[in-house]
Formats: structure tokens, sequence, C-alpha cells
């Protein structure tokens, strides 16, 4: 990248190296007053200990759907900074991101080691003002909740300056606002991290038990390894559950030469709209499964025949082209794949056909009662549906769909969601061919770890 | 049956023996100095954690109270803590779980049994009650898990080899092993809560609730992860079932002729079989599974074709047979559906070798896939068929064709298992036989 040609970039990585500066500043800093106030021998061996265990958590990341990983990486970090004080906590982040990182580009692993002596620096700041205190973490202390406040923000504190860190990277290396980047990639999981922190707190406190030390903290360890396992295989039965479905289900379109591929191609649309219009990583995966299995409701023999009938469908035949969404939800409901989920995919397969000014069907709902998602896959559906099978003049096919759709917003169409495919389509980010994979590729972390890796999957 | 009067048996004689062993460790009780706080802190967290209850594939269930159980042997002795175990296992299964009385009652009899000679062992390899110290004590407190674990499965493990038959030996070994590594981190959580016990509980000042609290937080934080983890994968392995059904049946629905619930049954079928066969439950679960999809390559078969083999009598037209492979082929890209996928091609392969695609002979027919044909032949015969035959005409027709269409000792077990469901009545079951032979 020349200097002058690419303005912007160089002030991408003016800040990427800024942040890696100024926390090896604040490093320094920071062990150089610990060395004032004496350390004691035992110190090094200790930190030794609490770096391997970080080390070993980094490396053995649970893998989720869609690429993204996570560790319990922060519970040890929490930890190491109630055992040890921010300045060798800090040191042992740096130290552990050497060896977790070594294979990144040099900038990108300045700016993780700048940015975690931060966080440790910042909540350390806060934790100790608010009346923390490190090393003599009685035991009596904790039980009788003085503690609390100052332990819980202090785990805000470096849940927010790290996920800020590195949000202000991604916006500006993908030119997004800086809040859009936190609410896609951080915002849902502020709560899974943040209930990591009494994990740590555990942990130091097992730890600073006269007489137990570290034998505790391996037994401590031990059920978290066999739950690690244990999650990774449920991630891993989810993976298979959704290449399952995904073969399925193209199995059971792939005969018919007219909805061969529709549901990939509406799961892909839908997708790139969601993405367009800054979705998280779970409503994201809603809108997958919602996409894939949204005219499952399809499935019976007389289909075909009552749609390619010429004229218009009797009552009978209209009532059953009607309760497609309703089958296909009754359907979908009995495929859900996470118990946090329960329904919400099957809803918004009811919702496909519903319209915005409530003239759809099933249940003619319309506005505010239409989620999201559904009106998403509306749109998606009625542009597949439009440009389909018509290879040839694709672009005139395309661009009087979008016209088509656009005459349609407010009245069928969410105008945000048709505005969002029109801006797809000006930006040439709209792909068209169906694709021979199975599904999605996953994605590569955008920045390194803890808490980036989670967010990895998160459309940013 | 009689496997169930000896189950019942079993159960009573666990539950009396239990009884029995709580009310002579009164005699001994005297010797034993505890405060009601140490005992309420016991029971309530055993009571807790004897909620979290995850299933063992090869039958039964196992508790994360487990880890109480084996701290209170450290730290209490057995006695008190066979109590414990029993008032825990009375309060969450009788009173918040609503079990039955029999199931209550055997649950709390084995644990105050296995507990009562854990901590004998524990006693005799020189474990000191209250003053665990992991250096010399190292062989008793391992000692005391290790019979704790063993004895807790092999008591279930024989109560599901009474309801289920089969040989004990390879219950026993196909659920070893599965509780072992969810014992084993329960174990390492019952250690550090005996460890805790000993420093905090005195720290923070014995009978407090800040103390109690504490050593909650230590038990069931890490206990309530691994038991979500554990329950998570489980709950995902039901759903995916629930899915394959779900897309078998859409499947049916989609193919013309084809008969409505006929996947299911067969997966049922099959799946039962694969059990008496004692498989491990990974490849019964395949089969199951190979059971729902058997036909769903039939959805590249054009429908005219399928409408017209249902007409012609007995032979079937090239293209219809291309369905197995065709169904083969939807399901090689998943990879965890392999060893079904395969089952799936081979459904149609005659044990005399003259079946399609390949046409392999005996024992090269995937045994997955020669159960399958069997299932497959028996569901159609009874319910597609017209006019639909009785399970007794069926049979007869399937040991017919016994050695020459299918694995003749697959066909006696299914004689036997038709049997021993009352579905087929043993006098013409004879009678079938004979006339077969």
């Amino acid at each position: 990248m020349e200097r002058g040609t690419s303005p912007p970039v160089t002030l991408e990585r003016a800040y990427l190296l800024t942040v890696g500066v100024v926390g090896w500043v604040v490093l320094v800093w920071l062990l150089g007053e610990r060395m004032r106030a004496g350390v004691e021998v035992s110190l090094a061996w200790e930190a030794g200990f609490f770096l391997g265990l970080a080390v070993l958590v980094g490396l053995q990341p649970v893998r989720l759907p869609r690429g993204a990983t996570t560790t319990v990486g922060f519970a040890v970090d929490f930890a190491c900074l109630l055992i040890f004080g921010p300045a060798v906590a800090a040191g042992i982040g740096v130290a552990s991101f050497l060896v977790l990182l070594r294979r990144s580009p040099w900038l990108r692993q300045v700016f993780n080691q700048g940015q975690v002596v931060l966080a440790f620096a910042g909540a350390g700041w806060v934790y100790q003002r608010l009346g923390g205190q490190y090393v003599e973490l009685s035991a009596r202390r904790v039980a009788f909740g003085e503690l609390g406040p100052a332990l819980l923000v202090g785990g805000v504190a470096f849940f927010t300056i790290s996920s800020l860190l590195i949000s202000v990277a991604i916006a500006q290396f993908e030119r997004r606002s800086v809040a859009g980047v936190w609410a896609v990639s951080f915002r849902w999981m502020a709560p899974r991290f943040l209930a990591l922190a009494p994990f740590g707190l555990l942990m130091a406190m097992v730890y600073q038990t006269p007489g137990l030390g570290i034998v505790a903290v391996g037994l401590f360890l031990v059920p978290l390894v066999g739950a690690r396992y244990a999650f990774q295989g449920a991630m891993e039965m989810l993976e298979v559950h959704r290449e399952t479905v995904w073969a399925l289900s193209n199995a059971l379109e792939a005969y018919d030469p007219y909805t061969r591929n529709h549901s990939e191609l509406v799961t892909r649309y839908a997708l790139a709209i969601g993405r367009q219009l800054g979705l998280p990583a779970p409503r994201l995966e809603l809108l997958e499964w919602a996409g894939r299995l949204h005219d499952i409701g399809k499935c019976r023999q007389d289909w075909e025949s009552i749609i390619r009938k010429p004229g218009r469908p009797n009552a009978r035949e209209w009532e059953i082209i009607r309760q497609h969404p309703v089958e296909g939800s009754r359907l979908a409901e009995k495929m859900e794949f996470l118990p946090h989920t329960a329904g919400e995919v099957a809803r918004i397969v009811r919702a496909h056909h519903e319209r915005l000014d409530g003239s759809g069907y099933p249940d003619g709902q319309g506005g505010e009662q239409l989620s999201l998602e559904a009106r998403v896959l509306g749109v998606a559906d009625a542009f597949e549906a439009m440009t389909a099978r018509r290879a040839y003049q694709r672009r005139r096919e395309v661009e009087e769909a979008l016209a088509e759709l656009g005459r349609c917003a407010g009245t069928q169409f969410d105008p945000q969601v048709v505005g969002a495919l029109q801006a797809l389509w000006e930006r040439g980010e709209l792909e068209l061919e169906p694709s021979l994979e199975q599904h999605a590729t996953a994605q590569e972390p955008v920045l390194a770890p803890r808490p980036a890796a989670e967010a990895a999957g998160g459309g940013s | 049956m009689r496997n169930r009067s000896w189950l019942r048996l079993y159960v009573g004689l666990t539950t009396a023996a239990g009884v029995g062993a709580l009310l002579w460790t009164l005699r001994r009780w005297g010797a034993v100095e505890l405060g009601g706080w140490e005992l309420a802190l016991f029971i309530g967290l055993a009571g807790v954690l004897d909620v979290m209850v995850v299933p063992v594939a090869a039958g039964g269930a196992m508790a994360a109270s487990f880890a109480v159980f084996f701290a209170g042997i450290l730290s209490l002795g057995a006695t008190a803590t066979a109590w414990v175990a029993a008032l825990a296992v009375v309060w969450s299964e009788g009173m918040v779980r609503r079990r039955p009385l029999r199931r209550v009652g055997f649950n709390a009899g084995h644990s105050v049994l296995s507990l009562l000679t854990a901590g004998w062992v524990y006693g005799a390899l020189g474990g000191r009650i209250g003053e665990v110290e992991l250096g010399s004590q190292l062989p008793a407190v391992v000692g005391a898990a290790g019979t704790l674990w063993a004895l807790e499965t092999a008591w279930v493990a024989v109560a599901v080899r009474l309801e289920r038959g089969g040989r004990l030996g390879r219950r026993l070994r196909s659920s070893l092993g599965p509780v072992l590594a969810w014992d084993g981190a329960l174990a390492s959580v019952g250690l550090l809560l005996a460890l805790l016990y000993q420093s905090w509980w005195q720290l923070v000042g014995p009978a407090s609730w800040q103390g109690a609290a504490l050593l909650a937080a230590a038990v069931f934080i890490p206990c309530g992860l691994l038991y979500y983890a554990y329950r998570l994968q489980g709950s995902l392995r039901e759903v995916y079932a629930q899915s394959l059904r779900t897309l078998g049946a859409l499947l049916e629905a989609k193919v013309e002729g084809s008969q409505p619930g006929h996947g299911e049954q067969v997966a049922r079928l099959a799946a039962r079989l694969a059990e008496q066969l004692e498989l491990p439950p990974e490849q019964v679960e395949q089969i199951r599974y190979a059971g729902y999809l058997h036909d769903i390559g039939k959805v590249g078969v054009p429908s005219a074709l399928l409408q017209r083999s249902r007409e012609r009598f007995g032979g079937e037209p090239e293209t219809l047979r291309l369905h197995a492979q065709i169904g083969e082929s939807i399901l090689a890209p998943i990879r965890f559906l392999q060893p079904a996928a395969q089952m799936v091609k081979a459904h149609h392969e005659r044990w005399d070798g003259l079946g399609y695609p390949q046409g392999l002979r005996q024992r090269d027919i995937p045994l997955g896939a020669r159960v399958l044909a069997l299932a497959n032949a028996y569901v159609g015969m009874t319910h597609s068929a017209h006019p639909p035959l009785s399970p007794h005409q069926a049979l007869h027709r399937l040991l017919q064709a016994a050695g020459s269409r299918f694995d003749p000792k697959l066909t006696e077990l299914l004689g036997r298992c038709l049997v021993e469901s009352g579905e087929v009545s043993p006098e013409t079951a004879g009678q079938v036989e004979f006339a077969a032979r």
C-alpha cells in the first residue's frame, strides 16, 4: 500500500500502530510501578502457570457454527487480574498473544497486544477505585458482598474497552460506523462474556485459599474440560444438522426443474439483505434457516398440478396455496435446531407471504406485526421468483424485477428492505448463479481473538 | 414375562437392603459429630444436583449429585452421607420430580449401599474423614471415587439388563466408559468441595449462609456448566432424529404411491432388530436414520414411473432401481450419515447376490442393510400390500425367502421378536418355521 495514493489505509494502519504503542508504554509503566512496590520471588513461577493456562485455553477454542470460535479465555484473564493486579495480568495477556497470534501479520499482533493491555489497565483502575484489592482476596470479603460492585464494573470495563478498540478498527477497515460494528459484532455476546466473570473470580479465590493453590485450580478445570468436549460435540451436531437439512431439502427441490435452487438463492439474497441491514449473527442464522425451509410446506403430491393448472385456482386449491406457509411453519417447528430459538424460524416461515399493508396470507398481518426477518424473506422470495430461470437477458430481468419491487415498496414490501436489495445490486454484490457448495463458507476472523474471535461470525 | 418379575425382585431387594443399611448405621450415629448446618448444606447441594440428570446411551441415567456424595464421604463420612443421599434422592426425585415410588426407592437404595461400600474402602486405604490431604491419602481418595463409580454403574446396568434383555457384560462395558467421563469430572468437583469445606467453611465461619453460598457457588458453577453442555448435546441429538423423521415423511408426501408412515415404521422395526442384535448405540442410531430415509432416492425417479411400477406386479423397471443409488448420492455429502448412506444404497441387495445395485452376497452386504431389507419387506407386506398380509402371513413369506432374499439368521431373529412382542403367537410361529423348511 503506497502512501499518498490511499491515505485512508494509512490512517487505519496508524490507528492500529497507535493502540499498540500506547499499550506497550502503559505496560512498561505499570510494570515499573509494580517493581518499585517490590516483587515476591514466587511470582514469576505463579505467573508462568497462569500464562500456560491462558495459552492452553486459547489453543482449545470451541468452534461455533459459521466459523466463529469462542474460548473461556476471559475467565482466565479475569482470574489473573484479581490475583496479580493489572501490571502482571497485562503482561500475561501480551505473552499469551505472542504465542496464540504468532502467525498473524505483525501490525495485527501489535494492535492486539496494545488493546489487551489497555483493557487490563482500565479494568484494574476502575476495580481499584471502587475498593477492589488484589493478592489477598479473602473469601470472607467476597462472601459478604463487599467486592460485588467493584468486580462487576471491572468486568464490564474490560469488555467495553476491548470491544470498542476492536470495533473502531473494524469500522475503519469496512467503512462503517463504530456503533454499527459494535452492535452487530459485540452486543449480543456481552452477557455471555460477563457470565465468565464469576468463573474467573472463583478460580482466583480457589487459587488463593491457603494450602490449595494450583492443585485446586486443576480440580476446578477438569469439569470445564469435560464441558468443553460436550459443548464441542453439541456444536458438531448442530453443523451436522445444518448439513443434513440443507442436503435433503435441496434434494427435495432438485428434481423439479421449476423449483431447483429456489431456496438456496432465496436464502442467499435474504442473507445479503440481512447483512446490508446490519442484522447481528444470531438473527442472520434464523434468516438462513427460514430461507432454507420457507417452501417446505409445498411438499405434497398435488402441489404441482395445482400450480401448473391453467386458469385460476378454485376455492379448495386456493386454500391449499394459502396454507403452505402454515404447513411449512409446522414442519419447521419439528426441525427447529437451537433450544433458545424455539419457534422463531417457524414464525418467519409462516409470515413470508404476509404483506406490509396486511393483504397477504395466511394471517393478514402487516406493519409492526411482521418481523424484519419475515419482511426480508418476503422480498428475497419475490425477487427470486421474478428473476429465476431466465439466464439470458439476466441484467434486464433483474432491473425490471427491482423496479417492480420498488413500485410495491410501502404497500406490499418494506421500503427499507427493498432499498437494501437495490443498493446491493448497484454495488454489484448480488450473485445470481446457484453455487455448487452446500452452505456458506466459514468466514475468517477479522481481527484477533478475545472477544473479537467470537464476533467473527457476526457478519462483520 | 419372566424378566419383569426378576426386575421387580431386584428393585425391591435393593430398596430393602438400602433401608436396612440406613437403619443399621443408626447404631453408629453416636460417633458422628455433625451440626444441622453441615447436614442441611450437603442435603441441599445433593438435592439440587440430583435434578441435573443426563441419560446414558446404553440405558439408565447419571446425576450430578455424584460430586456431593463423593465429597460427603471425604468430609462427613459415609454414615452421614448415606443419610444425606437418601434424603436428597427422596426430596428431588420423589417430591420435586414426582417419579414413581419404585424408582425413588431403587435409586436411594443403591446410592446408600454404594456410598457405604465406598466409605469403607476410603477408610481401609487410610483416608481420614474431614482431613483430606492429597499426598498420602491419594490412593484412598481415588479408591473411594472408583468404588462409587463402579458400583453405581453396575447397579443400574443390571436393572437395564433385566428390563431390556441382552448380555450383562456388554451392557456394563458400553455404559462404564461414558459414565467414567461424567463421574470423573464430578469427582474432581467433589474433591474440590471437600478441600474447600475444610478451609472456607472454617474461614468464613461455620454455620453461616455466606459460607454455604460460597461453597454452593464453587459446586454449582462447574457442575451447571457441565450439565448444560451435556444436555445441549443430548437435546441436539434428539432434535436431529426428529428432523430426519420429518424430512423422511416429507419425502413420502412428495413421492407418488408411497405409504404415509412407511419410513417411520421401517425405522422402528429395524432399530428394534438392531437392539436385539446388541449393536452399539451409535450403530442402532444409524440404522434408525437409514430407515427414515431409505427411499429418499425415489424423489429422483420420475413419478409416472413409480406409478406404473406399482401397477405392474412384480419386477421393477430399471429406472426405479436407480433409487437406491440416488439415495446414497443424496446422503453422500453428509459425513455423519455415511454408515446410513451405505445401508440405503444396499437395502435392495439380496442374500443370494441377485439384488441391486451391486449384486453383493451374504456378509458382503452391510449388516444394517440386511436388517433394513427385512424390516422394509415386513412393513411393506403388512401395510402397503393389497390386501395387507397379517403378521403371521408376512412372517411366513419372509421365512420362505430366508436364505434367498434375506439373511436367514436375521429372519429367525425377526420371528423371535414378533413372538416376544405378541404380534405372532408362538404356536403359529412354530408351524411357520416348520412349513418353511
